[in-house]
């Protein structure tokens, strides 16, 4: 596998990671601002 | 105001929803799992359901499916508590989202039919059909308890089913009553209420039926307001209902009563008349084991003698018997490691998969047999009933210091996770006692801080023998704990005297019988708490380990000629983009005795505590010039600084670090909960602001004193 195949792998792999752990803190700020009620997505992990 | 008058849903042909009700530790949650084959958590112990869970099973009659919701545990309708007044939104279709469901089944505990026909009286009351499953029918026999169940069902006009959720028993005929339940006429319950009562509430029930309740709710909702100082957010639409009720509360007191204690006291007299009419007591058992023990376990001297013991048993136990696997796990790992490092060509990609992935998932993985062994033992002792004994224990010492009685349990949930602890404060009535509870409740170690505390005292303590019986690592793990959790009574104590005042209330708790723990039960506790974990790693934590290896690995560095490998790799972690986030905090973290490395790792920790462990392993794994490294522990214990050449690390900055952990909020999830539980919005944004603020400030004070103190000593 050649350094430059590597390179374009890795560099997906760690812009889908960044990109899920945006996503994530998002979600999080998101489920923040949301007003306490009845559901079921406790949020944890 | 539509929604106030929704039917059931029955739309879709054939399928039926249920609505599952009871009062805490009926055995609620076990009847769910039996009816749909589910495995949501039990426990021995009131409040493990906080949270809307549902399920479906086919039905045995027709076709169609049938969909449970099993609620949270209450004792009323009152909607005095916020898991209280969810209860009531699913009942009358008002639940985010919900349809109206076209059962009800109450599970009511056997043993105590008494208490339990209040909040069944309240759901008839409401016109919805409903059934009874009569439950732990066989520990009523037992104890002597003669129930007429054709009586009750004559009483209460609905079905009543005998069970015994845990064996499976009565579950075909619960079945085949709530599909039929919803065929027969609505049930009435002749309560004693007198014609002038009756007619002091009429005008109430009228504007209730007029913003669209049916006739049967509008009857029991104008007699359940009298006594909720303030109508929850559906009902408050309703216009000019505050007058209304004003009104009734006017005419019930002109009539001689008491409209506050009105509902309470014509249920519980219609419910003697019911309880006379279809149960006796053919003989009342003599002491029984649960009670010789409980003078033993809540002794005022030895109860909290043993329940410190017992705590130190366990985080004994967590160490000595997680070893040999940990060990077989830190063996694959590196063997994983190896294996990738052997195949792959030198590149980035080997780099990504040995130094980020492997290092970083790996590293926190290591921890999954302790983590599996703290929640087995932790389980039996909620499963056995010892966990309801633990939180009267706790009572005393948290009324001293301003926390309320029902706090306990989810204070306790906080040992798992602060976030499922945050969402059970729900069953605090009083949003002064509950805003306390959440404040002080990320203070309690949490599962997330094991992998933190163990790879520390793995690296640094010693495994010596204390007063000959204690390992000093399994005492230590114990001292951590112990410190969270009498730091949150300071805390409590403060917040009371502070920002938090009032009163505070005792806890008023029923004592489950002590039962041997079944080993279903127990496993699938670990397996619950191991799948989370198992997800964590293999989502959030990959995700961050590869982008902590990215940060780790670039920029480029340029190494002059002729530098020997190990401090090439030095250099270039120093030069990166994570090495110049650490020099940056590293004033910050100084203080305390840590290195930019720990500064960074306690930064990226904020996504969730284990990734502590996976920046240290990342680092280390970048920075390791040989691939055949070894563990995460011994690369700590190896670790110089590079300007001195003394140990990077030693006992004094593991001891300094883990005291940080205990008091540092550092969780996305648990930030994000509290700003929601609080009140969200603004509101819940400063009170978020002050947790993470406060525990911040204690953290690094805590750390700075031990570091201090250990220079001093």
């Amino acid at each position: 596998v050649s350094e430059l195949a590597q390179l374009i792998v890795v560099g997906g792999l760690v812009a889908g990671a960044a990109a899920y752990i945006g996503a994530r803190a998002w979600r999080k700020a998101a489920a923040g601002k949301a007003k306490p009620g009845c559901d079921s997505g406790c949020g944890c992990g | 105001m539509t929604s106030l008058a929704s039917p059931p849903s029955r739309a879709a042909a054939g399928d039926l929803r249920v609505a599952l009700i009871g009062n805490p530790n009926t055995g609620k949650s076990t009847l769910f799992n039996a009816l749909t084959g589910l495995r949501q958590r039990v426990g021995n112990y009131a409040g493990v359901t906080v949270e809307r869970v549902e399920g479906t099973y086919r039905r045995a009659e027709g076709t169609g499916e049938v969909t449970v919701v099993d609620l949270p545990g209450t004792y009323s309708l009152t909607a005095l508590s916020p898991d209280e007044e969810i209860a009531l939104a699913v009942l009358l279709g008002e639940g985010s989202g919900m349809p109206r469901p076209d059962v009800v089944v109450v599970v009511a505990d056997a043993l105590h039919v008494e208490r339990n026909l209040f909040l069944c009286s309240q759901v008839i009351g409401l016109g919805l059909p409903t059934v009874v499953a009569l439950n732990q029918f066989d520990a009523a026999q037992a104890a002597g308890f003669v129930i007429d169940v054709p009586a009750l069902i004559a009483a209460l006009g609905v079905a009543v089913i005998p069970t015994v959720a845990t064996r499976g028993e009565g579950l075909d005929p619960l079945r085949r009553a709530i599909e039929r339940a919803p065929s027969f006429p609505a049930a009435r319950i002749g309560l004693p209420l007198g014609d002038e009562v009756t007619a002091a509430l009429r005008p109430l029930a009228a504007r209730l039926r007029g913003a669209g309740l049916d006739a049967p709710a509008a009857e029991m909702q104008s007699l359940r307001l009298l006594a909720v100082p303030e109508p929850e957010r559906a009902l408050r639409a309703v216009p000019g209902l505050a007058a209304s009720i004003a009104e009734a509360r006017a005419a019930v007191q002109a009539a001689g009563r008491d409209p506050w204690r009105l509902e309470a006291e014509v249920r519980y007299a219609w419910i003697d008349e019911v309880v006379r009419a279809a149960v006796t007591r053919a003989h009342v058992p003599g002491e029984s084991a649960s009670d010789r023990l409980d003078r033993v376990l809540l002794h005022r001297a030895w109860g909290p003698l043993v329940f410190v013991a017992l705590l130190a048993l366990v985080f004994q136990a967590v160490f000595t018997w997680a070893t040999p696997l940990m060990d077989g796990i830190e063996a694959l790992v590196a063997g994983a490691g190896a294996a990738i490092g052997g195949t792959l060509p030198d590149g980035p990609l080997r780099g990504l998969l040995v130094d980020g992935v492997i290092a970083g998932v790996g590293s926190v993985l290591v921890f999954l047999p302790q983590i599996a062994i703290l929640f087995l033992l932790l389980g039996f002792l909620e499963d056995s009933g010892y966990m309801a004994r633990a939180a009267l224990l706790m009572d005393r010492p948290m009324r001293a210091v301003g926390l309320p009685g029902r706090s306990v349990i989810p204070l306790i949930s906080g040992y798992a996770c602060a976030v499922p602890g945050i969402m059970s404060t729900r069953t605090i009535a009083d949003p002064r006692d509950r805003l306390v509870t959440i404040m002080v409740l990320p203070l309690m170690s949490c599962s997330a801080r094991l992998p933190v505390y163990t790879l520390l005292i793995g690296a640094f303590v010693p495994a010596v023998l204390v007063g000959g019986v204690f390992d000093l690592r399994g005492l230590t793990l114990f001292l951590m704990y112990a410190l969270g959790t009498l730091s949150v009574l300071g805390v409590a104590w403060l917040f009371r005297r502070t920002l938090v005042r009032g009163p505070v209330r005792p806890l008023i708790m029923e004592l489950p019988p002590y039962r041997l723990p079944s080993v279903k039960g127990l496993l699938l506790g670990v397996w619950q708490r191991v799948r989370l974990f198992l997800r964590r790693a293999g989502t959030v934590i990959l995700a961050l380990s590869i982008v902590l290896w990215a940060l780790a690995t670039w920029p480029r560095t340029p190494i002059p000629e002729g530098t020997p490998p190990e401090r090439a790799a030095e250099l270039q972690l120093e030069g990166s983009a994570l090495g110049r986030a650490g020099r940056a905090i590293e004033p910050a973290v100084r203080p305390l005795g840590f290195d930019w490395k720990i500064g960074v790792s306690i930064a990226a920790s904020f996504a969730a505590r284990e990734v502590f462990v996976t920046t240290m392993g990342t680092i280390y794994g970048v920075a390791g010039a040989d691939e055949e490294s070894g563990s995460l522990r011994d690369a700590l214990r190896a670790a110089r600084d590079p300007a001195t050449g003394a140990p990077a690390y030693t006992p004094l900055t593991a001891v300094g670090l883990m005291v940080f952990y205990v008091f540092a909020l550092m969780c996305m999830s648990t930030i994000a909960i509290t700003a929601r539980e609080t009140g969200g919005g603004r509101l819940g944004a400063r009170w978020a602001a002050v947790q993470f603020g406060y525990t911040l400030a204690i953290a690094w004070a805590a750390a700075w004193v031990v570091r201090q103190v250990g220079l001093a000593l």
